[in-house]
Formats: C-alpha cells, structure tokens, sequence
C-alpha cells in the first residue's frame, strides 16, 4: 500500500501506532516517519492517553503507612545448644535429689535396726492405744476422784444398785397380784 | 481545569521522565535486591518496598478509589510477596509478579465485598462514610471537588469497556506498564494483549461520545 500527500494512516493505524508500532507495515511506517500530519496525529493521541494516567497519578492520594513485615522468628530450634544444655541439668539435679532422698532413707533404716526395730515401735503403739481407752472412760487418774468428787463408777453402780435393786421383791409382787386378781400356781 | 493542572502535569512529567530513568538505571539493582531477598535479607526487600510501594498503591486504588482499602491491600500485597519470594521463578519478572499479586489480590478484595455487601448494607455505608470524611477533611475543596469529577469521569469511560480491555488499558495507561509487563501480570501471550488493548482504543476513536468524555476529562 503506496501513501500520497493525501492519503494518510487511517484510526486502526495510528492506534496500531500506539500500540505497537513495530506491527505496521513497512509501507506504514515509512509513510508515518515522513508524514508530519500522520506523526502529529498519533502523538497527539498518545499525549492525550499519556496526560490521562498523569492526571490519574496527580488525582490520587500517596501512601501514609509504611509497610512493615511481620517478625522475624528465631532461628534456633527447640533442641539449640542452649536448651540442651539447660534441660540436661535440670533433670540431672532432679536425679541427683531423687537419689539423695533414696539413700538418705536407706541409711535411716540401717542405722536404726531394720525391721526388729519395727516390732517395738508396734508394742509401744499398742500400749498407748490401752493408755487412751481407759482414759476414754475417765481421763482423771483415781488418785484426783477423790478429790473432785466425782462418783467412781464401780462405787457408782452399787449404789444405784441400793437404790434400785434390779430383782423386785417377791412377796411385794405376791400381794400386788393377788389385787388385781390373777391366778397364782 | 486543563490549563489550571497544566503546569503541575508538566512538572509531574519532568519527574516521571527522571524517574522513569531512575528507574531503567535500577533494574539492575532491583534484579539484585529480590535476589538478597530470596536469601532473607530483609534489608533488602524493604529497599524493594520502598522503590515499589507508590506504584502498587495507586494501582490500587485506582481499582478501588479508597485511600483506606488501598492502604490495606498495598500492606497486604507486599507481605504476600514477601512469603512468597522464593516462588518467584524469573528474578527479572519482580514487577510484573508483584503487580499480579496486587490484581489477584484485588479480585479477593472485590469478591468479599460483593459477599459481605449481600448481607449487611450497613458495613458499605459505613465506608462510604469514612471515605466522606476522609475527604471533608481535606485542606483544599477546590481540589476535592476536581478529584470526584476526573474519578467520575474516568469511571464513566471505564465502564464502557469489556473486563478485559478495561485491565489492559488501566495497566498500560494508568499504571504505566509495558506489553511485556502487562502480558506477565495477566498470565497471556502478548498478542492477547494487543488485541485487547487494541479493541479498547478503538472504542475511544470510533465511538464519538465515549471520545468526547475522554477528552472532557483531559479539559
């Protein structure tokens, strides 16, 4: 396609222009490096397009906040140097404790007799737990009755015992019964 | 409204074109950088934050015109990258990758705001709200007022796009990448992308209204 003085790049041209001027043909471009007019034209367009993202960027606010990137995380793992270090000693002392308990115990046992030393301890226990039964009846030694007046009670039941003979005299019932009628034999 | 941004357009573009070379000057570095980064130096991923994190954030919230949401998403979007560094196959690719986490992450953002608005009307309020005040607050209304009209006018032009050509033209245009660039963000071939870029710019020729608001909002 020959261009003339009068013939010039029609629309689909000069935005073939603008969008990728090396996709015209030859003959086109050539014209378009010659032709003033046509260059005009399809620089005005591009101004016009360019002046538009410009006008764009002035109409639009800028950026107040500054990025920020999250934390960094530590690189060491569970399981560093330090850790290692750290909770080994911890569970060595637990041990080291455990174990002195454990020996301080044993030592105790062995010093003390062992289990002949047992026995005795249970001898000793049964004779307070007789000592505590009899001061649960009365917990003042016989010596201090006296002296309190508090009625012993062995003495205690003789005498109510004299007061209120629990075998009813016979000859008493005879003659009761025999009131209210009721047959003797 | 042209003429009044004339001189601070032509100022920006001074130090677009001295940041565009800074920028071509730095891919290097940039290369050098994610690669101490995939090592966890995070010295130097905090240099690639500071060298990326203007360029996400408007790609943002020229997606979702919320200077709080974006400021989330942009948050969100380099922590991704950060976990996600040693996935990057092609060091070279940094850019194209990180802003396909941002699209991706975008799409999320949109997907539960489209679950979250099903249910409560309250919680969409309420945003529109802080970004109300957010903007009342705002030293200078003239300016303000500007902003809503340029942001509803590109609205209205964007909306007359398919997804796609909407994509491509945003990134190509508004977020300044290649077709390179674009074709690694999206995931397709680069033909795809002219394609669809092409289509997209010729809807702004041929149809004479979606022209005539383009250039509206350039006046």
């Amino acid at each position: 396609m020959n261009f003339t003085k009068d013939q010039h790049l029609n629309d689909d041209q000069i935005i073939c222009a603008i969008v990728e001027a090396s996709d015209l043909p030859d003959t086109v471009r050539k014209h378009l490096a010659g032709c003033p007019q046509c260059r005009m034209a399809v620089e005005q367009f591009e101004e016009e397009l360019s002046t538009l993202g410009k006008l764009a960027h002035h109409f639009s606010p800028k950026p107040e906040t500054q990025i920020t990137l999250p934390v960094e995380k530590t690189t060491q793992s569970i399981f560093s140097a330090w850790k290692w270090q750290f909770s080994f000693g911890a569970a060595f002392s637990a041990v080291l404790v455990f174990v002195m308990v454990w020996w301080a115990g044993t030592t105790n046992t062995a010093i003390n007799g062992g289990p002949n030393n047992l026995s005795g301890e249970l001898f000793e226990d049964e004779e307070l737990m007789t000592e505590i039964s009899s001061l649960s009846e009365n917990a003042l030694p016989k010596f201090y009755l006296d002296i309190t007046g508090e009625p012993d009670p062995e003495t205690e039941d003789d005498f109510m015992e004299f007061v209120n003979p629990s075998n009813e005299d016979t000859t008493l019932s005879l003659k009761n019964n025999r009131r209210k009628g009721v047959k003797l034999c | 409204m042209w003429t009044a941004f004339a001189g601070t357009v032509k100022i920006e573009r001074m130090t677009q074109e001295k940041s565009d070379k800074q920028l071509s000057i730095d891919k290097s570095e940039v290369t050098v950088l994610v690669h101490k980064a995939r090592t966890g130096n995070r010295f130097a991923f905090n240099q690639l934050i500071h060298i990326f994190q203007n360029d996400v954030f408007k790609m943002v919230f020229y997606r979702t015109r919320s200077h709080m949401d974006a400021e989330d998403l942009t948050q969100d979007i380099f922590l991704q990258a950060f976990k996600n560094l040693s996935k990057l196959k092609s060091i070279e690719k940094f850019k194209s990758w990180l802003f396909s986490i941002a699209i991706n992450r975008i799409r999320d953002f949109y997907r539960k705001k489209k679950f979250r608005d099903m249910f409560s009307t309250e919680l969409k309020t309420e945003e529109e709200m802080n970004v109300r005040e957010k903007h009342t607050h705002h030293p200078d209304v003239l300016d303000d007022i500007y902003k809503k009209d340029f942001w509803r006018k590109v609205e209205s032009i964007l909306k007359k796009l398919s997804a796609m050509e909407k994509e491509v033209f945003t990134l190509r245009f508004m977020d300044n990448l290649n077709i390179n660039e674009i074709s690694g963000v999206l995931g397709k071939s680069e033909s795809t992308i002219k394609t669809h870029l092409y289509r997209a710019l010729g809807k702004f020729k041929k149809e004479s209204s979606l022209l005539q608001q383009f250039k509206e909002v350039l006046q």
